[in-house]
Formats: C-alpha cells, structure tokens, sequence
C-alpha cells in the first residue's frame, strides 16, 4: 500500500468522494441540514424575544427615549383625577412634568385597544425619527391630525400586524358606530409596543373622560427640585417612585423561563434528528468509506473529512436557522406584549425592524451538539471492519442493542426524576423533573415499541400474510426510523402534559372563579359611590353596596394588599387552604390577615407569622392561606375593617351589588332603573358571566404563546419523520419490488405502508399516555408552584386520549404520504440488474 | 432635532399652506430648521383676515383675539444694573391658531412662549408650549393676564392695565420684572392696522415703547437688580407673510431723547424685489406720531456668522437729514437656539443720535458647506 | 402457454427506432406449458429486458405477450398482481427473502396470499429436496447464499405456478453449488408441471433446460448445444 501524501489534495478527493454521496441521496442532505435549522430556529427566536423583553426592562418604561423617575398617581388609589392639580403645579414652575391618560377601549373584532394619551407639547426633547421612511411617514402628517378631530392612533407597525390592521385604518369599537382614530405607524424611537398612543385632549374628548388624567409623569430633576414637589402636591395625588427594571424582569421571570424551555425542547429535538440523519449518512457510506480505506486512506484522514462536511452543514444550517429564527421572534414579539401588558401590566417595546441583536449562544450550542452526536457514528463507521458479510444483520442487531440501552436511561431519568421530585425546592428543580420525564418518554419508547410489535408478532395469525410482514418490516422500520419517532413522542408527550395541565389550570380556575364572585353585579365605577348608596337606599333598600380596595405595600413592594367586604357572601367565598384555629373569627374581626398561596410557596411566609401592615396595625397575624389564581402578584387579604384602620380615606377601585338577605332579586329590572336614573352608563354595569368570560379570556391569553410554540414542535416532529422516510427510501426499494413480483397491487402495498407508520404511530400511545399524563403531573403539582405559586390537581379528561392517537396518526400519515406514494410505485424491474455495493 | 420640532414645524408649514401638502408649492424648505417666517405665510383657515376698517379699542385689545390665527405679546428691554453692566430681556407669548373650525373653541389654540436673558458675554434662551383650555396657558381680559405655566405678564393691580408684572424662569435663569409708564401706547401702521405687503394684507400692530423697568434678575445663581427701558409689541393677523417672503428685520429704538424710532423690512426673495416691504416709524416722546414712511434707507453695513448663517451686525437707518444712525448689535452671539430659531438681541445706535434698543432678525439661510 | 408476439424494443432515451438500432427486434417465442428455455447472449445483449418483458415487468414498444391466453399489458394493476400471485413464480440472482419473515413464512408467503390451502405434503417435499427442513424457523440474514437460492427456489414453487420466471439463480453461488441448485430447481419445476424461462450467461447452467436461446443483434437464434 502507497501511502498518501498528507496534503490537502489528497484531503479534498476524500471530502470528495464522501460528500459524492449525497448528489446521489440528495434527501439525506437535505435531512441533515433540516435538523440543524430546526435546532436553531425556535431556540434563536426564543433568545430573542426573550432579550428583547430584558432589554425592555433594564431600560425601563420610556417614552420617545425619555425615561420618567417617577408617577404623581391617586393618593387614595382613585384611577383617575383631575387636571387641575397638574395644571396648578405646573403654575408653580414645575414643568418635568407629563400629564398621561390610560384608556381601554373595547373593540368589534381586535379586543381591548390600550391606549395611553400624553400630551404632545409636554413631550420633553424627544429626537428625530431616524430613518428616512419614518421622516416620510411623519411628515405626511400634520400637528393638527394630532390634536384636532377626528385625530390619529399611534401605534407600533409590530401591534398593527399583530392586529392585522393598516395605517389609515380606523378599528371599530363594540359599540357600534363608533371607532377609534385613524391609525399611524409609530416610529422606531417611540418605544411604544402593546399600548397605542394619542393626544391627551383627543383621548379625554372620545372617551368622555374630559379634564382627567391616569397620573402624571415626573422626569429627571434635581433632589431639592423633587423634594419641593412633592411638598406641593395637592392632597389628592402622591408622589410613587419608578419602578426598579429588576421588578419587572423578576414579576415575569416566569413567563420567560416558559419560553426559554420551548426553545430548548425545539432544539433537542433539531438535535435527535440531525443526530438521525448523521448516523444515515454514515451507515449508508460504509461501503464506501471501506474503499476509501482499502484504497489507502487512513482513518485520520477519514476523521477529518467527515469533520469537516458536519462543520459546513451546521454553519450552513445555522445562517439559515438564525435567519428564520429572527423572522418567527418579530412573529412572537407582539403576542408576547400583550401577554405581558394583560398579565402583569407590563409593556415592553417593540423595534420595528427585524431583531438585529444576534445572541451567540445557539450556534455554540449546535455545534457542540453535532459533534457530540456525530462521534460515536464517526467512530463506527470509520472503525468498521473490512468485510461486509453480515452486515445486515450486525445492522439490526445493533438496533436490537441500542435499544435496550436508550430503555436504561430511560428508566434512570425517571428515577432521577422521581427522586428530584421529593427534594424539589426550586423552578430549576421542577424544569430538572420536567426534562427528566420528557426524555424518559422518548428513550424508552423504541424499546416500548418493539416490544409491542413482538407482541403483535405473535398474535398474527400464519395465515395472513401480509399481516405478517407488516409487523415484521415495522421491527425493521423501528432501527431508522426510531429516532424520528422518539421526536414526535417528546413533541406529543409535551403537548399531552401541557394541555392536560392546562386543561386541569382552567377547571380549577373556573371553579375558583365561581367561589369568589361572590356578587350578582359588578360596577365600574371610578367614584360616586355615595351617590349611588343615596339613590339605592332610596329605591332598593335591600341592596348592599360592597366595595374592594386594592392598595400596593409601601415596603414591601411585589405585595398586593386586598380588602374583603365584611358580608357572609364574601367571607365564605375564601376557601382556606391552611388556617390556624378561628381564623375566620380573627379575621372578621380585623385581628389578622390571609395570605395568598403564592406568598406561601414563593415568598416563604406561613400561618402564624406575624407581619407589618402599616404604622396602625404594626403586628399582624398570618391567620390563612388561600388560593389565588392568576394573580401574578402575592397577596395579603384584609377585612375591610383592618384596611379602614390603615387607609381611612382610600377609595375603592370595584364595586359589587348584592342583596343583603341573600334572597332573589331582579336584577335586570334594577340595572335598568339605575341606567335610565342616569346613575350609570350602561357599560360600566359587568355581570359575573361577562367577568369570567373576561378572566378565562386573558387565562386562555396566557398560553397563546406556548400553544404556538407546541403546534411549532409538533410541525417540526412532522418534518423530522418525512425526512427519516424519505432517506431510508432507496433501502425499502427491494422489499417492495419483492412483494410486487410476489402479486401484491400497488394499492394493497401503500395501504400497508401507511398503515406500518400508523401502527407505529398508534404504538407509541403506549408511551405518549402515560408519560403525557405524568408530565401533565409534574407541570401542575411540580412546576407551577413553583413557578407562579399556584397549585391545583391534575383533571384528566378521556377525550384527550384519542385525540392524541389521532393527532400521532395525522402527523405521521401526512409526513409519510409523498415518500410512500414513491414508495408504491416503485418497479420489479429494479430487482433485477442489482449489484451488491 | 426633536421630533416635537419636525410635528410642530410641518404642522406649521401645513397650516400655511393650509391644506396642500407638504411644502411642494412652497419656497423649498432650506436645510435649515427656521422655516419660521413660513409660520406667518399663507392662507388663514377658518380665520379672519385684518382689515383697516376695524378700529382698535381698549382695555379690550390687550387680551387675546382667537378669531385671528396668530397673535403676540412681545416685550424686550434695555437694563443697566448699578455697576453700569447692560442686561437684555426678552418675554413673548405666542398664540397659534391651528388649521381646525372655529366651533373647536380654545381646543385649536397652542401657546408657545420664548424668554431670553443677555448679558455681555452670554446669552440664554427659554422656550414653552401648552394647549389653551386647560388652565396652563392663556390670556385674560380684564384684568390683563398673560401665562404659560409660570411665566407672566400681567396687571399687578385690577383697576389699571399698568403696571405690568413680568417673570419667567428656568432652572438656572429667571428674571422677575415690573413694567410702568406715565406715558400712553401708539398704534402702529394707519390706526392700528399695519400693512404687510402689496396684495394689502397686514395685521393689528400696536405698541408701548415707554415703559420704565425695575426688578430682579437671576442669572446662574447671582441675583441683580435692574432698572431700564422695555418696549412693548402687540400684533395680531392671519395672514402676515407671503409664502415668497423670506423673513424680517425688526428694530425697536430708545433714542436718548426720548422719542421712539420702530423699523421693519419684510424681505421678498431678493432684496429688491417687489415683495420687499419696509416701514419706518417715528414717535416723539409724548406719545405722538412724528413720521411713518416706506422711503428710507435701510441697509446692513456689516454680517457676522451666527450659527451658520450670515446674520447682519450692523445696520444704516437713513431718512434725508432727519435720520441718520447706525444701530450695532452689543454682540454677535444673541441666537435664540430654539425650534423656531432666529437672532435676536440689545443694540446700540450712534450717528445723528444715539440711543439703545432691540433688534430681530429672522429667515437667513443656513450657510452652503462648499 | 406463454406467447410473445413480434416484440420489438428500444429505449426511449436512446433514441433509435431504426431495426438495426433496437434491443430487440421483431421478436416470437411460444413456450408451452412444462417447458423450460433459457436464454442465454452477452452481456448487454437485452436478455434481461426480454425476460423483464415477458414476465410482465416492462411494456414493450411493439408486440404483445400472452399468458394463459390473458394480454399482460391491457391488464390493470390489480388483475396483473392477482395474475402474478398465482401464476408467476420469480426467482431473482438475490434479494428474493423477506428479512424479517421465517423461512417457512417466506416459502409459503406466495400461497398464503393467493389465499389458496397450504399443500403441506407439497411444502415437506419440497424442503425436502431442498435440504432445507433445518432452516424452517431462521431468519434469511441467518443464511449464507445458497440457503438463501434454496429458499427462494422454494418459495417459487410452493404455490406451484404456471410459470416460473428466473434471472441468473445461480450467478452468486460457486461452480459446486450452481450445478446443484439448477439441478434442483429444473426437477421440482417438471414435478410442479410449471414452465421456465431463465436468463443465463452460463452455457453449463442453460444446458439444464429444455432448449435454449441465445440473443445476438436483437434478434433470437438457436444456440449452439453443448
């Protein structure tokens, strides 16, 4: 034997002749550098949308890039009050100031519109758009659009597609008739996102709020100046600190991680199928990595050129990957943005041009991933030995072996996972549990499988042929096709949890829901409730008026502080889920408060401890804790008594009408009474239904973002069993010609194809149930709690099963559908002529 | 620039060439950002335009005229403190009417106020904006009230218009000043009603050049009292300018006899053009009017570079023998650097006689980086 | 029992429709029921594409190929597999075995799917003969070659077919071995009373028939007998 000059001549006819493969099996490639997009897409587009919320947070709220230091807000907690406070400061010299209206619009067919109003001239020195096309689009308009009827909308180009809404448009609102201003793109610097922005006068005139304003926004001013305003203010408002960026980045901690975890499901799944198409690549060019090495090439050589085409396949996958993954983030941005403003009342901003930040972390993350995975492959196949007789058969009793081995891994993460379970403390602890059990679902299942289709094996009658090889071909299919199957297992296992969790969350919120609307109906009333006593006691005196404070801590901050009505409805609306002996009474008499089930779990507190209230009530005791759904703050809960004695004079934001027998009542009749009264307006009266609607509505909000990311894995499992399929094609080639010659039609043998892949499909149910169910477990038992402070149990729903088997037979029967129809039409000619390789 | 400056300034360029879009029809807006006279050029919206036929009347036209589109009060002043050192101040309020119906009331109506402070060797410049309606700006009549936010003209006392109270302020900088005078205000133009141009449109134009001023000012922290003179302008139109006029020059002269001399030259395109309008306006020192013509002489003698333009330091004011003076900028650096840039600032005037006064200069282009 | 009629081929790619330029011209044979003929030519000669056409396999440019008097090529899919389940029996020079069925399962796989009763003594004959009773139960990657013929030998006749299509049976096995398994495969496709047609570069192997045929220039000539 020559040896080989080690020049890169030599290198490159190896890389060659290597890569001459895939001209021929140009599916394999195409697997290949699939799976490495997929592994880079959803993780890049999570990292970004996520960083671009961080990146919100830590520059805090703005406007036109100006960051204020603090609100002038109620002091009694009223949502709104009048100008003339603002006005009269700013007589006093004070004009860092910008008066600002908060206004939800209820709308036809887009939703709530949040709309925030500032006025326009108060704008301290805000720069110039910074593009051309933004400098067209402004000048297009005028000040007067602005400020005089019919005025304009502004609004960021990502919320009006998210809307799917044109500038020019005007949305209607649900009353009809109505609608809003004329929309305007916003520029770039705007830094608005979910909330849309108009002039103040404009705001107050469409919606009948004249002279008012939310607060006022106080920018950068020497110490003494802010010390000298906050001694002028008017009794009516106080003086409340921006918030700390970290605040908002830890109240939403949760709903990132959530998103982070979808990435990397994504990418683990990119990664099992790229390692799928690696470990065919290289099976498939045994014989010719053989030649290669009887021809003289040394294994080292070998080494590298196989190296060097999985580097050019992950840059080439990552380009792509990172391309797609920056169009899906500018897709999911604005969801996230009204999940964040509808849930913690938090808006971030939305750039207007494609995220441009690229975080570094994927591609490093796939490559290491590809070489790992491709190693044991490499050393395989570099390694084989020279002669060839058995290889069909090493190749499916290597299949046979490997699985067993996945099975033992398998069933450690789930004792691992089982243990973690014990000893969680932490969200991590619960991911960790979660990872556990996913990839415990997906290891186990080839071995579930065969052991399955062994079973069936021995079930089939001699008789049935066709039966018999369907089976027997279906334990073949297992060992390519094994690693497909386990991505669409942990895709289903994943959306089987998260829906049976999400299934139970929604059951037990509804039920919780229930409980606690304790009141008939509900009025939005900002003040007047003395009014409206006057004009009850007058015409329906058994009418009680109940009224629920909400008021942050003053040290505490992520504490929210809840008052409840001193009526039996209300009292027994709180279900405890630990209490000390007579906590009721206690707190009926104002001697402790209730704890949400978040503060407990999260914050560490518990029954007995006792807590600062405020300089009236300096020791509290914690007498219960309760559950609190949704709520993504913690909660104290006062009898309104204990919360008179802190905050006499505050005013209650929602108002509710019960009767004060508990007897019947019509409340129609009443309702209309006090609308024609003129007492209200017909549309600040909400009744249970429509609260729950509304509640179950930002509920169902919450997990838009997750159920697009899950149909997104789903798709993606899809792609990874079309590609597994499409490169095992030329080996099933023989089989089928063989059954053709033995006079099996064409369309009995895609039946049995199909149905090989639905039977694989359906097999795996074996692991998809049950695995699904305990993720399902661990998500609300384990996670949640842990995550948001929430616990409920888990409700399993016997239609969700089926739809599972069908969701598996779908996916598989149309990923499969083009390479099987190849497949049924292959030739018997093609068994003749044919030359071992 | 802001973009504040780019809504309020095409806004503004908007309103003047009412509805047509963006200055296409227009002289072409220059680089610059002190399109400023286009603010005063062109057609007047659901407004009305001056004529001569309304005479002026008082009290009631020291207060706002919201039929018109814009209006000003306008004051500056020549102080000394007791070192004999010179201060200049200047107060205005602007009123702005937007291109909307008349039924919108106070809601189609912006107020915008400049404030400066002079001093040998510095210069300050203030600027305000805010709605009227609200309580944060306006003017009310009687009693003489004029604000936004904490800046004020006002009556100090309810039974006369003088004297007049007038502060403004901003972090570093305020002055706190009163105005008096024993002496009655002029009417500018034919009874009030000054023209502006050859189509014969014009505006409302009156002044009080005699006011006597004492007070307070603080520049960074150091506070000096003052004494000097302050000149009053008051002008309402709709229509001021034509889009082919490029801007103005305006000097407002003490003589030290006591008479008072106002000049001003709306410049067209070329200085020699047709739309090229000057008026000179002399007052002795009782009150009466001595002279009022278009033919003098007024020439710019020397330029300096301010922020980029060739601004004119010093002019000639030359009628046949009666008139022949030199009024010379105290120093070049008197830019008002604010959205609607222009020079303005304390002069002194030699020659036939000698005196001290204000001049403002607005509309020159921004110097061509060859 | 088989007819070929005229057939003429080319390949369309090729592009040649002149008779001296096609694989086959102007083709006849007729081969009667327990007949065996072997066509034997050069590699390239097209021996194989006229096996392929007579076994139904490629349609050919001209002509027409009866079986039992059925036209093959005016069948549908579902009446020619039905034909092919119960008539044909193939034996190809590899890759006939279904790797995941038994022996037994492969030899019988033909019958079971014509659905017609296993001939049990038939099936012990045959394996019999074949020396394969040992093997009933492994797996076909279990066997070496020429177990793998002999199976696949079985599994052609078991459901004793009209005719039995091979395409060099023996190209993969040694000298000893080829003698013996066409030995075997002639004698159990008289004993089946089923025709062959085989394709055979070896003139040892094609003697074995009843007559054989050699294809030189597109056209069929008898061939010179041993």
């Amino acid at each position: 034997m020559t040896g080989w000059p080690n020049s890169i001549a030599s290198r490159l006819v190896v890389s060659h002749a290597l890569a001459g493969h895939y001209r021929r099996h140009p599916l394999q490639a195409l697997f290949l550098f699939t799976g490495i997009v997929i592994a880079t897409v959803l993780l890049v587009a999570t990292q970004l949308i996520n960083a671009q919320a961080q990146a919100s947070y830590s520059k805090g709220t703005q406007l036109f890039e100006q960051n204020p230091i603090g609100y002038l807000i109620g002091a009694q907690g009223q949502r709104q009050f009048p100008m003339a406070s603002y006005v009269a400061l700013r007589r006093q010299g004070f004009d860092q100031l910008m008066p600002v209206l908060h206004h939800n619009f209820q709308t036809a067919q887009h939703g709530v519109i949040a709309v925030m109003a500032i006025d326009w001239l108060s704008l301290q020195a805000a720069p110039l758009p910074s593009s051309q096309l933004e400098q067209q689009t402004l000048s297009q308009l005028t000040l007067e659009d602005f400020l005089l009827p019919p005025y304009r909308l502004m609004m960021s180009s990502t919320r009006m597609k998210q809307l799917a809404v044109a500038a020019d448009q005007s949305i209607e609102l649900a009353n009809p008739s109505e609608t809003l201003p004329a929309l305007i793109a916003a520029p770039d610097n705007s830094g608005i996102g979910h909330q849309a922005l108009m002039d103040l006068q404009a705001l107050q005139d469409i919606s009948n709020r004249q002279g008012m304003l939310s607060s006022v926004w106080v920018f950068a001013m020497s110490d003494q100046r802010l010390q000298a305003l906050q001694q002028q203010l008017p009794p009516d408002l106080v003086f409340r600190p921006a918030t700390e960026p970290l605040s908002q980045a830890a109240l939403a901690e949760s709903l990132h991680l959530n998103l982070a975890a979808m990435g990397l499901l994504s990418f683990v799944v990119g990664v099992f199928l790229a390692f799928n198409a690696i470990q065919f690549s290289y099976t498939d060019r045994q014989p010719l990595l053989r030649r290669l090495r009887l021809s003289g090439a040394s294994q080292r050589q070998l080494y590298q050129a196989l190296s060097i085409e999985l580097i050019v396949f992950v840059i080439l996958g990552s380009a792509v990957g990172y391309w797609l993954g920056a169009w899906l983030a500018t897709l999911l941005l604005p969801g996230l943005g009204q999940t964040l403003a509808q849930l913690y009342g938090i808006y971030i901003s939305y750039p207007n041009k494609v995220i441009a930040d690229l975080p570094l972390l994927p591609l490093l993350m796939t490559i290491i991933a590809a070489l790992l995975a491709a190693i044991v492959p490499m050393r395989q196949v570099v390694r084989q030995p020279l002669l060839n007789r058995y290889r069909q058969q090493t190749a499916q009793h290597q299949a046979s072996i490997r699985d067993r081995q996945l099975l033992v891994i398998a069933t450690t993460c789930l004792l691992l996972a089982l243990a973690i379970s014990y000893w969680a403390s932490n969200l991590w602890h619960g991911l960790a549990c979660l990872a556990l059990v996913l990839l415990g679902g997906a290891l186990a299942l080839p071995a579930a499988l065969r052991m399955c289709l062994q079973l069936a094996q021995r079930l089939v009658p001699s008789n049935k042929p066709l039966l018999q090889w369907l089976i027997a071909d279906s334990r073949w299919l297992l060992g390519p096709a094994a690693i497909s199957l386990m991505a669409m297992t942990l895709a289903l296992v994943a959306n089987s949890g998260l829906n049976t969790m999400i299934g139970s969350f929604r059951a037990a919120t509804l039920d919780w829901l229930e409980q606690r609307l304790a009141a008939p109906v509900y009025l939005n009333l900002a003040d007047g409730q003395r009014q409206l006593g006057d004009w009850l006691s007058q015409h329906a005196p058994t009418i009680e008026i109940a009224e629920r404070h909400t008021i942050q801590h003053s040290q505490q901050r992520h504490i929210e502080i809840a008052s409840l009505p001193p009526m039996a409805p209300f009292r027994n609306s709180i279900h405890l889920i630990d209490q000390v002996t007579n906590a009721q009474q206690l707190f009926a008499q104002g001697q402790g408060i209730y704890i949400s089930e978040r503060h407990h779990r999260l914050d560490g507190a518990d029954i007995g401890q006792t807590v600062w209230l405020c300089d009236s009530a300096p020791e509290v005791t914690v007498l219960g804790i309760y559950h609190d759904y949704g709520n993504p703050r913690s909660q104290w809960l006062l009898d309104e008594s204990l919360l008179r004695q802190c905050w006499p004079q505050h005013i209650g934001q929602s108002t509710a009408l019960l009767t004060s027998d508990g007897n019947d009542f019509d409340w129609p009749k009443l309702i209309t009474a006090m609308s024609d009264s003129g007492l209200i307006k017909p549309e600040q009266i909400i009744d249970q239904q429509q609260i729950k609607k509304i509640a179950m509505a930002v509920f169902d909000q919450t997990f838009t973002v997750t159920e697009a990311l899950n149909g997104l894995t789903l798709l993606v499992a899809g792609i990874g069993i079309f590609c597994a399929t499409s490169a095992i094609h030329h080996h099933r080639v023989r089989q089928q010609a063989q059954l053709a010659a033995m006079g099996v039609s064409q369309r009995q043998r895609l039946i049995m194809i199909l149905s090989q892949w639905s039977l694989l499909a359906l097999l795996s149910m074996s692991i998809v149930w049950p695995f699904g169910t305990l993720l399902a477990w661990v998500l609300a038992s384990l996670v949640t709690p842990l995550a948001f402070g929430w616990s409920f149990s888990t409700e399993l729903v016997w239609q969700h099963y089926p739809i599972l088997a069908l969701l598996a037979l779908v996916c598989v029967v149309i990923a499969t559908l083009w390479p099987s129809w190849r497949l049924h039409r292959v030739s018997i000619a093609s068994l003749l002529k044919e030359v071992d390789e | 620039m802001k973009i504040q400056l780019l809504i309020t300034l095409i806004a503004l360029i908007q309103l003047l060439i009412a509805c047509q879009p963006v200055p296409s029809n227009g002289p072409a807006p220059e680089s610059s950002d002190d399109n400023y006279q286009q603010l005063l050029a062109g057609q007047f919206g659901d407004y009305q335009q001056a004529n001569a036929n309304r005479p002026l009347r008082f009290p009631q036209d020291h207060g706002a005229h919201p039929d018109f589109r814009m209006e000003w009060w306008y004051v500056t002043a020549n102080l000394a403190d007791q070192q004999g050192n010179w201060y200049g101040v200047q107060w205005t309020l602007f009123r702005s009417g937007l291109d909307g119906p008349k039924s919108l009331g106070d809601k189609r109506q912006v107020y915008m106020a400049h404030a400066a402070l002079s001093w040998p060797g510095g210069h300050h410049a203030m600027q305000k904006y805010a709605r009227a309606g609200t309580g944060q700006a306006g003017v009310t009549n009687p009693p003489f009230n004029a604000w936004l936010d904490h800046w004020q003209l006002r009556s100090a006392n309810h039974e006369s218009w003088l004297p007049l109270a007038m502060t403004a302020a901003d972090e570093a900088f305020s002055f706190d000043l009163t105005l008096d005078s024993d002496k009655p205000l002029v009417l500018q133009g034919e009874q009030g009603f000054s023209v502006k141009n050859t189509q014969g449109s014009g505006s409302y134009y009156y002044s009080h050049p005699y006011l006597q001023v004492s007070g307070q000012l603080n520049i960074d922290g150091e506070s000096i009292a003052v004494t000097g003179q302050a000149w009053l302008d008051r002008e309402w139109s709709s229509q001021f300018l034509l889009p082919s006029q490029q801007g103005w020059d305006w000097l407002a002269l003490h003589l030290d006899d006591g008479d008072k001399i106002m000049v001003y030259q709306l410049r067209g395109q070329q200085l020699d053009s047709a739309d090229t309008v000057k008026w000179l306006s002399w007052f002795d020192a009782k009150g009466n009017r001595r002279l009022l013509t278009r033919d003098f002489e007024l020439r710019p003698l020397a330029t300096a570079e301010v922020a980029n333009r060739d601004v004119p330091q010093r002019w000639l004011v030359h009628y046949g023998d009666k008139l022949a003076i030199e009024a010379a900028a105290k120093q070049a650096n008197q830019w008002m650097d604010l959205d609607y840039p222009y020079w303005e600032g304390p002069v002194d005037i030699s020659g036939s006689h000698s005196g001290i006064g204000y001049m403002e200069m607005t509309g020159y282009p921004l110097q061509q980086i060859d | 029992m088989l007819e070929l009629e005229t057939i003429s081929h080319w390949f369309e790619s090729s592009g040649a429709t002149e008779p001296g330029q096609r694989v086959l011209n102007n083709i006849s044979l007729t081969l009667h029921q327990g007949e065996s003929l072997a066509l034997m030519g050069n590699s390239g000669s097209g021996k194989s594409t006229l096996l392929q056409i007579a076994a139904g396999l490629e349609r050919p440019q001209m002509g027409q190929v009866k079986l039992t008097g059925e036209l093959l090529y005016q069948l549908a899919d579902k009446r020619l597999s039905a034909l092919r389940r119960e008539k044909i029996g193939f034996v190809f020079q590899q890759f006939n075995l279904l790797p995941g069925l038994t022996v037994v399962d492969n030899i019988l796989f033909q019958s079971r799917l014509s659905k017609r009763a296993v001939d049990q003594q038939w099936l012990n004959h045959l394996m019999a003969e074949l020396s394969i009773e040992e093997l009933k139960h492994r797996l076909p990657e279990q066997l070496s070659g020429g177990q793998q013929q002999r199976v696949a030998i079985a599994r052609a006749i078991a459901h004793k077919p009209c005719i039995v299509f091979a395409d060099e049976p023996t190209g993969n096995l040694n000298d000893s071995l080829s003698h013996s398994v066409m030995a075997l495969l002639i004698h159990l496709v008289q004993e089946a009373n089923s025709s062959l047609l085989m394709v055979t570069h070896s003139a040892a192997m094609a003697d074995y028939a009843d007559s054989v045929l050699k294809l030189q220039q597109s056209q069929l000539i008898a061939a010179a007998t041993a």
